[in-house]
């Protein structure tokens, strides 16, 4: 039961969000996709990440490739997310609800859903990667976008708890700790010895 | 006195300055601000990439100091400096702001999570920083201190109105208000008062006050 678990569901949101934005369109469209995955039932973190994309890059995509971001949408929200709730049932739901939702989510639907963001990209040419965690508590989700002019970007999908606290502290706090002690001995060992030669 | 510089150089071998920097302020007491964070290499995109400039609108009910401005995004890439944060009454003084807030990031400053909303249009924009480094005086702001969020392109004053904990897998104040609210949360591991690791997070939620728009140089297409 605890592979189920490998697959985070802000995970899953972030890669359905990553692959939302690298297959969407410009301006006019943008609007609309940001609805599409509301009522899919994504995350607002995640909808919000999506949109954010949009607003960034939505010139470097094609209203071709709108269309194909819509598809992407109601494919996963068809054969994956209204296997557990209804779309009538999804738009009741509150960002706790739609969370419980996807951690109800088997792991094959899970890698279902990654393996659908992958070959989105794929299709209109952005790279995205998933790259499991060094702590096993999940996968990072990042697109790569290359502009005409050849030059690539990265986005990752920021992950909702990043580590804010020292990692290296009690080591830090110890070697600190242990050179001062190192230091006032020294200084002290000075003073004992200019004091001996004065007397 | 060979004992103190070897002494020394223990200290400096074992962990680089910047790292050790706030143990010995805590130690000597002394002024841990620190503000030289700039990335030198930034590894999500290449260099000289086109600058993402968009006019925007906001709503007649959004705090807005200078309506007679064009509002114009600057939208940074990952990794990018993005603005500075200033809070005066607990001596941080521009503290660098970046897009996008992975580990590498915040070895260099204060990240803004791309999940939240971009820097100058209403809706929850979140911060976070390591509690050593960035954000190891945030423990220390009050209810009612000035927070100053400035970009390339607009400059917001907020005023802090709570002071929360919450556990890490809590979503809440990370997330989009429900009523739509415009406000700076600003967070940092909380363990007590103590460094290090923890699940908790201490959090500064903000109210705008002020929203100032700068003239940008808008290149021709």
């Amino acid at each position: 039961m605890k592979i189920k678990k490998l697959v985070s569901t802000a995970v899953v949101s972030a890669a359905m969000a990553a692959t939302m934005a690298i297959t969407a369109s410009a301006a006019a469209s943008a609007d609309s996709v940001v609805d599409c995955a509301k009522v899919a039932g994504f995350q607002s973190h995640n909808v919000e990440q999506l949109s954010n994309f949009l607003e960034a890059n939505g010139t470097k995509f094609t209203s071709a490739q709108f269309e194909t971001m819509c598809k992407d949408i109601e494919r996963v929200a068809n054969n994956v997310i209204n296997k557990y709730a209804s779309q009538e049932e999804i738009a009741a739901m509150d960002d706790d609800a739609k969370e419980a939702l996807f951690k109800k989510m088997t792991e094959d639907d899970r890698q279902a859903i990654i393996k659908a963001c992958v070959d989105a990209g794929t299709d209109v040419g952005v790279k995205v990667t998933v790259t499991k965690r060094n702590d096993n508590h999940g996968y990072d989700v990042s697109a790569t976008i290359e502009s005409d002019d050849g030059k690539k970007q990265t986005t990752p999908a920021d992950n909702t708890n990043p580590k804010t606290g020292d990692v290296n502290s009690v080591n830090a706090a110890a070697a600190v700790m242990a050179a001062i002690s190192i230091a006032l001995a020294g200084t002290g060992i000075v003073v004992v010895a200019k004091k001996n030669r004065e007397n | 006195m060979l004992l103190f510089v070897f002494g020394l150089f223990v200290l400096v071998l074992l962990k680089p300055y910047s790292d050790i920097k706030p143990y010995v302020d805590m130690v000597f007491d002394g002024d841990s601000v620190q503000t030289s964070g700039d990335m030198q290499v930034n590894l999500y995109h290449d260099e000289d990439m086109e600058v993402r400039i968009k006019e925007i609108e906001l709503d007649d009910s959004a705090v807005d100091t200078t309506p007679e401005k064009p509002h114009y995004m600057i939208y940074p890439y990952y990794g990018d400096r993005y603005g500075s944060l200033t809070i005066d009454s607990i001596g941080m003084k521009e503290y660098p702001v970046f897009c996008g807030w992975s580990a590498d990031i915040l070895e260099c400053g204060i990240g803004w999570y791309n999940g939240s909303t971009f820097i100058g249009k209403v809706g929850n924009v979140v911060l976070a920083a390591h509690n050593h480094t960035y954000f190891y005086l945030l423990p220390q702001v009050k209810v009612g201190d000035t927070v100053v969020l400035e970009t390339e392109y607009c400059k917001l004053t907020y005023i802090v109105k709570e002071i929360v904990t919450f556990h890490e897998n809590d979503l809440t104040y990370i997330r989009q208000l429900p009523d739509h609210g415009d406000r700076l949360t600003m967070f940092t591991c909380w363990n007590n008062g103590r460094l290090g690791m923890s699940e908790y997070r201490l959090a500064c939620l903000c109210d705008i006050v002020e929203r100032e728009w700068k003239d940008v140089e808008v290149p021709e297409q």
